[in-house]
Parts: structure tokens; sequence; C-alpha cells
């Protein structure tokens, strides 16, 4: 059985469990908590010692206080 | 004639006692998270004071999507826009292979109340050594460090280097005496554990080294 290469810092990332919520958010976990996490910009935001907003995902977008129709 | 070490322990007497000491750090470790969401560290509560612009970016960020109230929604719009088709291929169902999703997000905060914290730490210290009758302006760390490094230039110029050097280890050890040592252990976490018992053995090694060279 292969091991998940989980991203280390998925247990005080406040997204992490957010992506749980549905199918289609774990996408996120499995496009980059599970897999390139190295390339998480909320990953390296964090190793720099900076505030991690929980509105900046993964990719280095922001979450839009208006959620696009 | 006294060693620096006999007179280290001869100024215990100027604390309170350990079990005091031990309740109140206990009581702090515990509640600080459970009132906050968040571990009780010194050090990156600093981090946090010497961010304070992004931080206030971050909690501004945060409450405005509080405001607009529904982050799932928000989340599943840019994942659509991420992802595209591959994200409405998923089943509508949640994935329950995975724990539910905190039942609340932590709460981000100000560094204006990072400063509280850091007067109230100052403050409190004050009012311990005021209570314990011990209270004065000091510019010596006590006998033992003035036995080893004197009291003019020289202790000055080690008490500086020693705070870089503390500084530099717990930026790059992720945390000190209370994130690991209170909080971590407290929470069992393994690097916790290896953190502190690494800061605490190089600690003892180096008096103990310092004690032959110097002693």
């Amino acid at each position: 059985m292969s091991e998940k290469n989980i991203c280390p810092h998925a247990e005080s990332c406040e997204l992490f469990p957010q992506f749980s919520l549905k199918a289609a958010l774990k996408l996120w976990q499995i496009h980059y908590c599970e897999a390139k996490f190295e390339g998480c910009e909320r990953y390296k935001l964090s190793l720099e010692g900076k505030p991690v907003p929980i509105t900046l995902l993964p990719d280095g977008t922001n979450l839009s206080a208006k959620p696009a129709k | 004639m006294q060693n620096p070490l006999s007179n280290l322990l001869a100024t215990q007497s100027i604390y309170w006692p350990w079990w005091a000491g031990a309740l109140a750090l206990g009581f702090i470790a515990i509640f600080f998270p459970l009132v906050l969401r968040r571990p009780l560290g010194v050090s990156g509560l600093l981090g946090r004071l010497v961010h304070w612009k992004e931080e206030n970016e971050a909690a501004d960020a945060e409450e405005q999507l509080a405001e607009a109230g529904d982050l799932e929604a928000a989340l599943m719009a840019a994942t659509l826009a991420r992802f595209g088709d591959e994200a409405t291929k998923q089943p509508a169902a949640p994935a329950c292979d995975e724990p539910a999703a905190a039942d609340g997000l932590s709460v981000r905060i100000r560094p204006a109340e990072h400063f509280m914290f850091f007067a109230a730490v100052v403050i409190g210290a004050f009012l311990a050594a005021l209570a314990h009758g011990t209270a004065q302006l000091r510019w010596s760390l006590g006998p033992a460090f003035e036995a080893y490094f004197g009291s003019g230039p020289l202790s000055m110029g080690v008490l500086a280097a020693g705070g870089l050097m503390i500084g530099f280890g717990v930026r790059m050890g992720g945390g000190c005496t209370s994130g690991h040592g209170l909080t971590g252990c407290g929470a069992f976490q393994p690097a916790s554990f290896l953190g502190t018992a690494s800061f605490f053995g190089a600690g003892v090694a180096a008096a103990f080294l310092l004690r032959g060279l110097l002693g």
C-alpha cells in the first residue's frame, strides 16, 4: 500500500479540513496537500513565518467575499 | 569562596515556589487555546507582531469573508474556477472518508491584541515581584552571570548576542519554550518533545561547558 505524501502543515492549515466538506473541494487536497504541497502558496507563506489568511488558496488566488455566480 | 553555581542556587529564594509557577503555566497552556483556538507560543506571537501589516490584512480579508457568510460557497466557486470540468464531475455527496470540517474557524487576533499579551507578561512579572517584595530595577542577571561576564560592556554584548541566538533558534525550530515545551509537549507532539529535549539539553551542556571553561 502506497503511503500518501501529505503536507506537513496540513494539521495546522485552516483550509485543509474545509477541503473535506465536498468531493469537489477535495480536489485541492488531491492536487496540493497530498501531491505537490511544495507548490502550495499557503505552505510557502507558512514556511516564511508569515500569517496565512484563510482566504488564500493553494494556487495563490484569493477567495472573494462575494462568490462568483 | 563561593562558586557561581552556589551563588545561583542562593538566588533561587527570590523566585516564587516552583509549583505555583507550574500551576499558573499549566492553567494558561490549557485555557489559551481553549479560548482563542490557537496554541500558546510566545515567539510565534512575537512573530505576528513583527508581521503586523500582513496580520491586519489577513484579518480584514477574513472578516469580509465572514460577513459574506458562506465560506463553503466561496470555496466551491473558487474550485469550479480552478478545476473546471474535473470539479463538476465529482459526486455531490460529502467526502466522508475524511474527518468533518472544524466546527469553527480559529479567531485571528489583531496585532494590537498581541501587544496586550506582551504588556500583560511584563505587568504580571512586575506584580509578582512586587508581591514577593523583590521588585527592583536591576541591570544585572545576578551574581552568577556577573561572575562570568562582569557588569560592563561585555555583559551587554553577551546578552545581545544571546538574545539574537535565541531569536534565530526559535524561528528555525518553529517555537520556543512555551510553544514547544508547554503547548507542543502538552499535545504530545513528537517534534515538540524532540525540540524541547534539544534546547534544554543544549542549555545544560552549555552550562557545564561554561563552568569548565570559566568556572
